[in-house]
């Protein structure tokens, strides 16, 4: 490993030696200009290979010396030794010449690279895949550039450059232990792909004025601390993703005209406000997710479409304006975000496919009035959200499977008959001062609806909902007299043991007379995990109106739907009165067989 | 008031507490307090769900108890990051 000069029979010239244990061997050398051709001695005792490009097989993998034979190392360009097995350090002095496709990538014992000084520009150079040790050292080249890999060295922890102004296309540097600060300040045609991601004690990254444009910059999982300055990047667009920097608080940019159509950087420590301003044209990714200091997020327009917006689990507070992202939809993500009160929404004709925005502290009104709202919707637990206002949406293409605004304060009347695919999972349970909800027809099949513990009064209308089914909680809503059934031929059963978990439960509200016969194309599944039960305790019934619904459900169990309605369990018991004379006949025929309910009577 | 547990061949049918009176031809056990019928439910092996807290669920199945996540309340999980 090392350069000499050799004078011995014809032999004249300069040399550069390295070793090797590989079994295969293919070099390539090219001279910066003419025809000249060099020598190799393989270090085996077999004499020399005049050749430029050649692929020699040796025996086995024993480390042999390899050395290169030359008039003058100085005409040389090009080297070319991937997948080599180089062992040690690669001396390339002399090679003051060296430019165009450096390739010594995929040399895994290869621990460094001595190179001198050369004026000739760089296509590539490509060291990734190697045993790097230490720094790698290259600011004798003042025209490097191109495509620049170097990821993968784990034990790389620097890399020095001199001033350059040629462009660079590649800046890959991943997964190397690069260490402290890596200074591009001198590098004023940084473009194309950066990536810097996965080198845990990377701290900082300068950065020189680049107009060329970036397509992708990539610094995840590092240890970038306290304000990262992109600013000299005046051509950023594409991905950038800074995620998972623990003690990164904050990221400054300027300007740009690119289109970014990912912008992550989640799980870091971003404090204040993140100005996204610098950004008109920001689409597709934007995640900022997990920064428990990030206060605000301000926006300029931009009317490119956004698969996803994600500010969850941060500390948004009041309101946070997005009319001016005129092309927001796809998934939207600002849950857990305990002092956000409003949400401006911009005129959009995106569909949103989720909406998530559970745990924060929306207060007054939620207008969702200029967005299509389908698939997922999840706003529970805002205790001072009293109401919601929806968009006269009239799409039967795709379905709101999750509509889930429990635990608030919804007040009034809910109106919901702009959704015409309503189904799947449905909770608005817990708004104490709800007192009605309007649907309108819809054939989606539902696993789950709850309006239990609201201040549901007079009849609830359940009637256009054509595939009600899971299971049914409307509990606790003391003003409810009635109920209309839809006719529905979906099952019902209990999800656990526990009143809360039944089938059917209607307990500690007023209902009178309630009829069931709509629900006789219905099955009650008692064959379930945890069977099947109705509850209609507590619910101040008289004798006469517990009678008649005994004979409702034995007209249900003996005649409407025998198959469907045998073997369930009701609680008609608490403040309702006694079972009168065709009461008690009822039940005697409900739990003998074959229907086999089991009641539970005051 | 007494809690009822109703059962058979090792399935709950039902645990609820009232003041009523429970006509059944299913197995019915009457306890003061759910711990007792939580106890039954543990000595005759059935298997029963019983919530507990917000996400999640007590398992009780052949003698002992689980914790399990209840999928009516778990989060949507976040899609992947690059």
């Amino acid at each position: 490993m090392s350069k000499g000069v050799f004078r011995s029979h014809n032999k004249v010239g300069e040399t550069t030696s390295f070793q090797t244990n590989a079994t295969s061997f293919d070099p390539l050398v090219t001279f910066l200009s003419g025809s000249g051709r060099v020598s190799w001695d393989l270090g085996n005792g077999s004499g020399y290979t005049a050749s430029n490009s050649f692929i020699h097989t040796y025996p086995d993998s024993s480390t042999k010396t390899v050395t290169l034979r030359t008039n003058l190392l100085s005409n040389l360009n090009v080297l070319q030794l991937p997948l080599d097995s180089i062992v040690g350090n690669l001396d390339l002095s002399g090679w003051d010449n060296l430019g165009g496709g450096f390739t010594v990538h995929t040399n895994p014992d290869l621990t460094g690279i001595t190179h001198t000084y050369s004026p000739q520009p760089f296509t590539t150079y490509y060291a990734q895949f190697c045993g790097l040790i230490g720094n790698l050292d290259l600011s004798m080249f003042p025209n490097f550039g191109g495509y620049f890999r170097v990821y993968n060295n784990p034990l790389l922890t620097g890399i020095t450059h001199t001033a350059s102004t040629q462009v660079f296309s590649r800046y890959d540097a991943d997964e190397c232990d690069l260490t402290g600060n890596l200074d591009l300040s001198m590098l004023t045609a940084l473009g194309g792909v950066f990536d810097v991601g996965e080198n845990g004690n990377l701290t900082s990254i300068t950065h020189g004025p680049s107009s060329t444009p970036i397509t992708s910059y990539v610094a995840y999982l590092c240890d970038l601390t306290g304000n990262h300055d992109m600013s000299p990047l005046s051509k950023l667009g594409g991905l950038i993703n800074l995620r998972v920097n623990d003690s990164l608080t904050g990221v400054t940019h300027s300007p740009s005209p690119q289109t970014i159509t990912w912008y992550q950087i989640d799980t870091c420590d971003l404090t204040g406000n993140h100005d996204m301003t610098w950004c008109p044209n920001l689409s597709g990714f934007f995640g900022l997710y997990d920064n428990n200091n990030l206060t605000s997020v301000t926006h300029t327009a931009s009317t490119q479409a956004f698969s996803t917006y994600r500010l969850e689990g941060c500390d948004i507070t009041g309101n946070h304006d997005l009319s001016m992202l005129t092309g927001l939809g796809g998934n939207f993500h600002l849950q857990s975000n305990s002092n956000l009160t409003d949400i401006n929404f911009p005129i959009s004709n995106h569909e949103f496919t989720q909406i998530r925005v559970e745990f924060c502290d929306l207060t007054g009104e939620l207008d969702l009035s200029t967005i299509n709202l389908t698939n997922l919707f999840l706003a529970y637990v805002n205790p001072n959200l009293t109401s919601i206002s929806h968009k006269a949406y009239a799409s039967t293409a795709t379905t709101l499977s999750s509509y889930r605004v429990h635990f608030c304060n919804l007040t009034g009347n809910h109106d919901l008959s702009m959704f015409t695919q309503l189904g799947g999972q449905f909770y608005i349970n817990n708004n104490p001062n709800l007192t009605g909800i309007t649907h309108t027809a819809s054939t989606v099949p539902f696993t789950h609806y709850s309006a239990n513990s609201c201040d549901l009064r007079s009849t609830h209308d359940l009637s256009p909902l054509q595939a009600l089914g899971g299971s049914l909680l409307l509990y606790q809503n003391g003003l409810l007299k009635d109920i209309t059934f839809p006719y529905t031929t979906q099952s019902f059963a209990n999800t656990g043991a526990a009143t809360s978990q039944r089938a059917l439960s209607i307990n500690g509200c007023s209902l009178g007379f309630v009829n069931f016969l709509p629900l006789s194309g219905a099955t009650m599944n008692v064959g379930a995990a945890n069977g099947c039960t109705i509850g209609l305790e507590d619910n101040n019934m008289t004798s006469g109106e517990v009678d008649n619904m005994l004979v409702n459900f034995s007209g249900l169990s003996n005649t409407y739907n025998p198959q469907g309605w045998t073997g369930v369990t009701l609680d008609i018991s608490g403040t309702n009165a006694a079972p009168g004379t065709s009461g008690i006949a009822a039940i005697n025929s409900l739990t003998g067989t074959p229907n086999n309910w089991t009641i539970t009577v005051t | 008031m007494s809690w009822r547990l109703t059962y058979e061949n090792k399935k709950v049918y039902g645990l609820f507490e009232s003041t009523g009176i429970t006509l059944t031809n299913n197995s019915l056990f009457v306890a003061n307090t759910v711990e007792e019928c939580f106890d039954r439910v543990d000595l005759l092996e059935l298997t029963m769900l019983w919530p507990s807290g917000y996400t999640q669920d007590i398992l009780f199945s052949a003698g002992t108890r689980t914790l399990i996540d209840n999928p009516n309340n778990l989060p949507i999980p976040p899609e992947p990051t690059l």
